[in-house]
């Protein structure tokens, strides 16, 4: 992947911010069992590609089996959700943890996935002033935090005024129409400043 | 002699008084099983049940009323909790608008609305993200707004899945909102990236004044 350690850290910190960053299982607003920064677990099969640990007395211990993880996941999807119940809710309720290397390791997957997305959206045939990886690295973590957010389809279709301002470089538009409802005033306010700082190249 | 006289009398009054309230009236309704933690039988603000969040300020926050809830600014929560507090915000949000529906005449919704029913609503009923998404989808149906659709009851409310969206419609209450004695419904609506991880809310408020005229937004909690 063609970003710098420090960006990867950054974009790390935002989703964590974002999604939150869980050891144990829970279940989100749509009563789907989730876990580290906003993993989902479509099935309970699905707990064959994470590793979770058992604990005594707030200590790792020893990994758990397939049949352990399996066991966790029902009995966490047959709890109650929705408004009532925020992730913290459900810890009385698991005894396995997953380590925050391998929640990273994980995360880490997710940024790739979104990475490739990026790279394939903005391209310098395309009409962009250059291909995503020359992009100046305020606009990259711009771009992460809306695709995080929308997903590339969204990207380009609901927000077609921002994708040709940022096409003629026109900075100070694009930060204008990257405004998105579904998102906080701090969130949006981070993206308007990461594009409206940047200056076009002589 | 007189006493018979008058009674026919009287008794016809009431027999047209119980004419003209023969005519449908129909009270406001409520789906009480939309509100889970929020007591429904207490005085307004209504108390709730054990929500807490945490502040940017790292401090956590107790909402026991939903007049602490509609007073609170969801910008000062931290993201990953807020969407949570917005799911909150909108069955409030919902009491309090739901407490002021008064009792209709008429309704030209259907008393079960199927899942297919709810694809002929407006597609401005559900969450949209920026102004083209509120552009393209306004004076269209869901129906006609999403290119593929796919619409079935779930666990969650009415499930509509289209190649990038997936939302979840319920509809909380029924009642004349505008004082035009025709029965409005009240909507709420959630919004999920199929691939990516956004989500959102809203809450609306439907009206239809006649057997085939459009259904269309009166009153909606976020506006463009």
């Amino acid at each position: 992947m063609t970003t710098s350690t420090e960006m990867l850290t950054t974009l790390r910190a935002k989703l964590k911010l974002y999604e939150g960053n869980v050891k144990h299982f829970y279940l989100d607003t749509k009563g789907k069992v989730t876990i580290g920064v906003g993993h989902m677990l479509a099935h309970k099969n699905d707990t064959s590609g994470i590793i979770l640990y058992k604990t005594h007395e707030g200590k790792l211990t020893k990994a758990a089996t397939l049949a352990e993880k399996m066991a966790e996941f029902d009995v966490i999807s047959k709890r109650p959700w929705g408004k009532r119940y925020l992730y913290k809710s459900f810890e009385p309720y698991t005894t396995l943890v997953m380590k925050q290397t391998d929640i990273d390791f994980l995360l880490n997957k997710h940024i790739d996935s979104f990475y490739t997305e990026l790279k394939s959206l903005y391209q310098k045939h395309k009409g962009y002033a250059d291909d995503f990886d020359n992009f100046d690295t305020n606009l990259k973590l711009a771009l992460f935090d809306m695709i995080f957010n929308l997903g590339a389809t969204k990207l380009r279709k609901s927000f077609p005024k921002f994708n040709a301002a940022l096409k003629s470089e026109d900075f100070e538009t694009a930060a204008k129409e990257s405004h998105r409802l579904d998102i906080d005033h701090t969130r949006n306010e981070y993206v308007n400043d990461l594009i409206s700082n940047l200056v076009v190249e002589a | 002699m007189k006493t018979y006289f008058v009674k026919p009398f009287i008794a016809t009054l009431l027999l047209q008084s119980s004419c003209s309230a023969s005519q449908p009236n129909i009270p406001p309704s409520l789906v009480k099983t939309e509100f889970s933690g929020i007591e429904l039988s207490s005085p307004w603000p209504l108390k709730l049940k054990g929500f807490e969040y945490k502040t940017y300020s790292n401090s956590d926050i107790k909402f026991k009323t939903c007049r602490d809830v509609l007073d609170f600014d969801y910008n000062k929560i931290i993201p990953f909790e807020q969407f949570h507090f917005k799911l909150l915000s909108i069955s409030c949000n919902a009491l309090n608008k739901h407490k002021d529906f008064e009792t209709s005449k008429r309704s030209f919704f259907k008393e079960n609305i199927t899942p297919k029913d709810f694809l002929q609503l407006p597609g401005l009923s559900v969450p949209y993200l920026s102004k083209t998404e509120y552009s393209h989808r306004h004076n269209k149906t869901i129906k006609e707004s999403f290119q593929s659709i796919n619409v079935s009851a779930d666990r969650n409310g009415t499930k509509i899945l289209t190649n990038d969206d997936e939302f979840y419609i319920h509809i909380l209450g029924r009642g004349d909102f505008n004082g035009d004695k025709i029965e409005d419904l009240l909507v709420s609506s959630e919004w999920y990236a199929r691939h990516a991880r956004g989500k959102h809310t809203d809450l609306v408020i439907l009206s239809k004044t006649g057997k085939n005229e459009p259904v269309n937004v009166i009153w909606r909690l976020n506006k463009l």
